[in-house]
């Protein structure tokens, strides 16, 4: 018997119990349409990630005193001082620029109107560095930094809540941090960047590092230093270049952690990586469910058919014709379940991506795995049911009531 | 030419062996109309489906024309069952999803014909149990009757060396079970052969040799005359 007439008369016994088919296929749909969504939900949010990082700054190495548990990062905090800053550019050929940075939490007002604000203590070079733009007038310049000059750039944000549609450029504005308060002229505004990761620039203020370090923060140690790669191929140099040097400073390769965007990227990759491995094995989980649905099903209708395979087989069809009869329903069970699930998981994926403002990402990859593994479940719990039915004995089968 | 050389069927249910045919021999010749007749328990039913290749014997030897098929494994039974015996079953048997034409196809599609010839030679089976007219109804929009026409078409449409008949008029009343009868006398007069299992005597009457079981066992075998139901009965095909 064709494979043509084998899959027709499949269908019409699918037809013909059209409800139990239906539910049978939806174990398969759930199942592909889970594993879809959970992986194309992932690899959006990996997507997004990754493009927030690379957005935040260029070839940029952050050096940061290292807090890990069991690690001794604290002990050398008395090394983070602005000095540090030029000593690693002189010490690493591979890095272009260095910035040392500190933040504080602060009120900036202006007028009647005030904001909170995270304040930046930066450099000239920062803005290079992380890629920042200047919508209205300057960014901070080298002789503010050396005079410790009361000058800030806000951000998009800060501005347009302290000024409004107003011209900030010029104007005069007060700090609050702690028991510190002091007057700032607003000299830049930055262009809106929008958030990224943990971080927002828009509701920053930029503020000369040596005047947040020496005339408004009790804490007098640079938080971290920003350094930029003078390529993306020298990153990884530039990062084992300012590793050796930090080493031989604080006597240990602990101290500090040196880390570049690409390998910033790497890690959140891994991680990104194995959640939607976790999810979309558990999604699987749920796919070998509906692969027992199927054999159910067949083992349903085996038995209900016993006297047509009896019949069948007294008109000539050997155990063969029988198994791939047996064999093509639950293909075309896990087949129909399967396509059905992938244009649901399409729809599902695009729909995490859409709420949660991700890039949408349906993976080809996983579309052809789910449907591959969907069929697979199909075929290997189909086995047994048709081994079953062509295994009957004619016999007992025509006698079945 | 069929011939049974001391069949013999032993079943064991657990320690019990239950010897359902005890050394069964007899020939029917082809073209031949032979009743099997016995009461229940008599092995009827156990030669029946040995003979019908749905089953082998335990020992003994089974010749269809000419050739041994006592020892032919599950799929050269198939081939054997599709090519040559047609059944036709007490209950009809007809599958119910299919049409009319489409149960005919059956043994046609196993015997991997393609679609339009299967048609073809099933339409033109179904002509000659004169169901033309019903090729494209559901078993369950015809009577009894007509099913059994149904069923005997699809038994003859691979052109089987033998239909084989197992109480073909058990569920029909006496005028339409006459009506089957007559069609059974039909193609044997044609040239069919056919073994027609049954309990009733009238009915076993309608074959020219009767094989009377009883244990098991061949009690005798009567002889009806020859050319006694060849041309004779009415002319089926317009009763329905």
């Amino acid at each position: 018997m064709g494979i043509a007439e084998t899959i027709g008369v499949a269908l019409r016994n699918l037809w013909a119990n059209k409800l139990r088919t239906a539910l049978s296929v939806l174990g398969i749909v759930i199942g592909v349409a889970s594993v879809i969504t959970m992986i194309s939900a992932g690899s959006s949010a990996q997507k997004q990630i990754t493009s927030d990082i690379s957005a935040l700054g260029s070839n940029m190495i952050m050096v940061t005193p290292n807090l890990k548990p069991g690690t001794q990062g604290r002990n050398y905090q008395h090394l983070l001082t602005m000095s540090l800053a030029d000593q690693i550019q002189a010490a690493a050929p591979a890095v272009s620029a260095v910035s040392p940075v500190a933040q504080m939490e602060g009120r900036i007002i202006a007028g009647g109107s005030s904001a909170s604000a995270v304040i930046t203590g930066i450099t000239p070079a920062y803005t290079r560095i992380v890629s920042t733009r200047i919508a209205l007038g300057r960014s901070l310049i080298q002789s503010e930094i050396d005079a410790a000059a009361h000058s800030i750039v806000l951000g998009a944000e800060a501005a347009t809540d302290l000024f409004g549609s107003e011209d900030p450029i010029g104007r005069h504005v007060a700090l609050v941090s702690g028991d510190h308060r002091a007057p700032f002229t607003v000299v830049g505004v930055t262009e809106s960047k929008g958030a990224l990761l943990w971080t927002n620039a828009d509701t920053q203020a930029f503020i000369p590092v040596t005047t947040l370090l020496y005339r408004m923060s009790p804490i007098k140690r640079v938080s971290t230093y920003f350094c930029q790669a003078s390529s993306a191929q020298a990153a990884d140099v530039a990062v084992a270049q300012v590793e050796r040097f930090l080493a031989s400073v604080a006597g240990t390769p602990d101290a500090f952690s040196v880390a570049s965007q690409a390998s910033l990227i790497d890690a959140i990759k891994q991680v990104t990586a194995t959640m939607t491995l976790l999810l979309g094995t558990i999604a699987g989980i749920s796919l070998i469910v509906g692969g027992i649905g199927i054999m159910n099903t067949l083992l349903t209708s085996v038995a209900e058919r016993t006297r047509e395979i009896g019949v069948r087989k007294s008109l000539g069809a050997c155990n063969r014709d029988i198994l791939l009869q047996f064999l093509s329903e639950a293909l075309v069970l896990s087949m129909l379940g399967g396509t059905v699930g992938m244009l649901l998981g399409w729809l599902g994926g695009a729909g995490i991506a859409r709420i949660a403002g991700w890039p949408v990402s349906v993976d080809l990859s996983s579309v052809v795995a789910a449907v591959s593994f969907s069929t697979a479940v199909g075929l290997i719990f189909g086995t047994y049911p048709a081994l079953q039915a062509s295994r009957m004995d004619p016999v007992q089968a025509l006698r079945y009531e | 030419m069929i011939s049974l050389q001391n069949i013999t069927k032993v079943y064991s249910m657990g320690p019990v062996e239950v010897r359902a045919l005890d050394d069964v021999s007899f020939d029917i010749s082809d073209g031949d109309y032979v009743s099997i007749m016995g009461p229940s328990g008599s092995g009827k039913s156990t030669l029946m489906h040995i003979v019908g290749c749905l089953d082998r014997p335990s020992s003994g030897r089974y010749s269809l024309q000419g050739e041994d098929v006592s020892t032919l494994d599950d799929t050269e039974l198939a081939h054997v069952r599709n090519k040559r015996i047609g059944f036709v079953f007490q209950q009809f048997n007809l599958l119910p999803r299919e049409t009319v034409l489409g149960n005919v196809e059956i043994p046609l599609m196993y015997a991997g014909l393609g679609g339009r010839e299967r048609r073809r030679i099933a339409a033109a089976a179904l002509a000659r149990v004169g169901l033309a007219d019903r090729m494209h109804h559901r078993p369950a929009e015809i009577s009894g009757g007509q099913k059994q026409r149904v069923a005997i078409a699809r038994a003859l449409v691979n052109s089987p060396s033998l239909i084989l008949a197992d109480e073909p008029t058990g569920n029909l009343d006496s005028r339409t079970g006459g009506e089957i009868l007559a069609i059974l006398d039909k193609l044997n007069a044609e040239g069919c052969t056919i073994v027609l299992v049954t309990h009733d005597r009238s009915v076993a009457e309608r074959a020219r040799r009767i094989v009377q079981l009883r244990d098991g066992a061949v009690e005798r075998i009567e002889d009806l005359g020859v050319g006694r139901s060849a041309g004779r009965g009415p002319e089926f095909g317009g009763h329905s």
